[in-house]
């Protein structure tokens, strides 16, 4: 196209893919977990960039929450483009205000801070431990996600690290997308290679699920009575057997 | 590459329409799932044109929506104008498409793929029962009436339809669904499509220019802010370089911004008035 002719105008956008990670930073997260949670991290972004080559109308948009006492920005509040996202040193201290990080994440998917026609977002949700919020605190997080529009067309994850009787898995499941509650459940990381491969997995699987809305439109169509689980995911990585010292 | 189809004959103005396949559709080797089409003549000695695009929703679970976007488009028009010979009067003939249009289109579209299932081949498999096959033709549909005093829009599922006018001023006769996120959409093959149906009438302004579109193209722009800025610079560019070099470049124009924007299929349809 002879591109000095004259034209519309118009500022001309891909489909915007909102990505959300929320860390736990708590002071049980020490040692090899952060260590290991801030270096998957930043392991998995070329991976992304590698998924979204496959889907070149869509834009990934990164932002990050930790939470240890109290929830704040990481990264954000406002979105950085993948290709210009760094993983900051997480560095632990505190108790674990799990439902406080999500009250920040659903201020971001209110409808009105959202693109009027983008894919669904991503949030995945890693922590090692009990919510020292109150229960109720909690549970009304959960409800207040599960009520606004994009908080139920979002996928939803949640990876759990270390010890089994350290965290509550029911509560963690509250967190994931209504419809992966069965098929992924929470993905436990009792090793560094778990963790390393459930971040690498949630995040590229997620990613490859909320991109291919737009051309495989399984959603469509019929989304009149009601909001969709529009998420294809597959079967996440089985547990890696691994040298006692990996394990947290 | 072929211009835009243009016709100056139509009543009412020039129509422009143009269908492209999208990037991502060119680039996994799917076919254009869009659709449109017009017809135009004189009913109870009013001219009288009807226009529709359709936009199918591609995918496994609507692996025939091309043809279901063909067969909305061909009901679609058909239908508009046999109102329009039903109805001689033009404030009758608008109340009764908005009353039943919609749901004769629904049964009409129905049968048309019902005939189109069962004129295949392929009998071999075994045959798919009511929704399942309906829902394999899932399509929106966007139509346009006109006649000299007044003009009706009727619309199921994504997309839009624009009033331009004459100082760019874009309106958009009918409201985005807020119940819709993202990319959902309605879609003619939903049960109870008749009521998701939207319509508006109104008084034909003689120097407004018309624009339907799916919503490949309106989902390329940053905003709906953005796209009517498209839209009235649009209208522009045919008042300032004349029809023929819009019709020319206009294939160019949404090849990149499916390239740039939604990577979707595009179909635009203008229909600029005689100034």
């Amino acid at each position: 196209m002879n591109t000095e002719r004259p034209a519309p105008a118009g500022e001309v956008a891909k489909r915007t893919l909102h990505f959300f990670w929320l860390a736990d930073c708590s002071g049980s997260m020490a040692g090899t977990k952060i260590a290991t949670l801030n270096q998957s991290i930043r392991e998995v972004l070329p991976e992304i960039e590698e998924v979204v080559k496959d889907h070149p109308e869509v834009r990934v948009e990164m932002r990050a929450i930790r939470f240890s006492s109290q929830a704040e920005w990481h990264v954000g509040p406002a979105a950085t483009p993948l290709g210009r996202f760094s993983w900051p040193e997480l560095r632990p201290e505190g108790a674990t205000a799990t439902s406080q990080a999500i009250h920040l994440l659903i201020q971001k998917l209110d409808i009105a801070e959202m693109p009027e026609r983008g894919l669904p977002p991503v949030c995945i949700l890693i922590s090692d431990g009990f919510c020292t919020d109150s229960s109720e605190a909690y549970d009304r997080a959960i409800q207040d996600l599960d009520a606004i529009p994009w908080g139920m067309k979002a996928v939803r994850l949640a990876i759990a690290i270390g010890d089994e009787s350290h965290y509550d898995e029911g509560e963690l499941l509250k967190f994931v997308s209504p419809g992966l509650r069965k098929e992924v459940g929470i993905l436990k990381a009792h090793n560094k290679s778990d963790l390393l491969n459930h971040i690498k997995w949630a995040s590229t699987a997620a990613v490859r699920s909320s991109s291919r809305s737009y051309v495989d439109d399984s959603v469509r169509g019929e989304s009149s009575a009601h909001i969709p689980s529009n998420v294809v995911l597959g079967p996440p990585p089985a547990p890696q057997i691994t040298n006692s010292s990996d394990v947290f | 590459m072929d211009p835009a189809v243009f016709d100056t004959h139509p009543p009412f103005g020039t129509l422009l329409g143009a269908r492209r396949q999208g990037a991502a559709h060119l680039r996994r080797g799917i076919s254009c799932q869009d659709a449109y089409g017009c017809s135009h003549r004189e009913i109870h000695g009013q001219p009288t044109l009807a226009l529709a695009v359709a936009d199918g929703h591609g995918g496994s679970p609507y692996d025939r929506s091309d043809v279901g976007a063909e067969l909305a488009v061909r009901e679609g028009i058909r239908l508009l104008l046999e109102f329009a010979v039903e109805f001689g009067e033009q404030r009758q003939l608008m109340n009764n498409l908005r009353i039943d249009y919609a749901r004769i289109l629904r049964k009409s579209w129905r049968e048309a793929v019902l005939h189109h299932e069962q004129s295949l081949a392929d009998t071999d498999s075994p045959p798919a029962e009511g929704h399942a096959v309906i829902r394999r033709y899932g399509t929106t549909l966007l139509t346009l009436l006109l006649q000299p005093e007044m003009v009706f829009a009727g619309q199921v599922g994504d997309g839009k339809i624009l009033r331009i006018q004459e100082d760019g001023t874009p309106l958009e006769p009918l409201a985005a669904d807020p119940l819709l996120l993202g990319m959902e959409t309605h879609s003619l093959c939903s049960e109870a499509c008749d009521k998701l149906w939207q319509t508006a009438v109104w008084a034909r302004q003689a120097r407004e220019t018309l624009l339907l579109t799916t919503d490949g193209l309106s989902d390329s722009f940053t905003n709906n802010d953005e796209f009517h800025r498209f839209a009235g610079s649009l209208c522009a560019l045919l008042a300032g370089q004349g029809t023929p070099y819009v019709a020319e470049q206009l294939p160019h124009w949404l090849d990149r911004y499916s390239r740039e924007g939604s990577g979707d299929d595009m179909t635009l349809l203008v229909l600029f008035p005689d100034r």
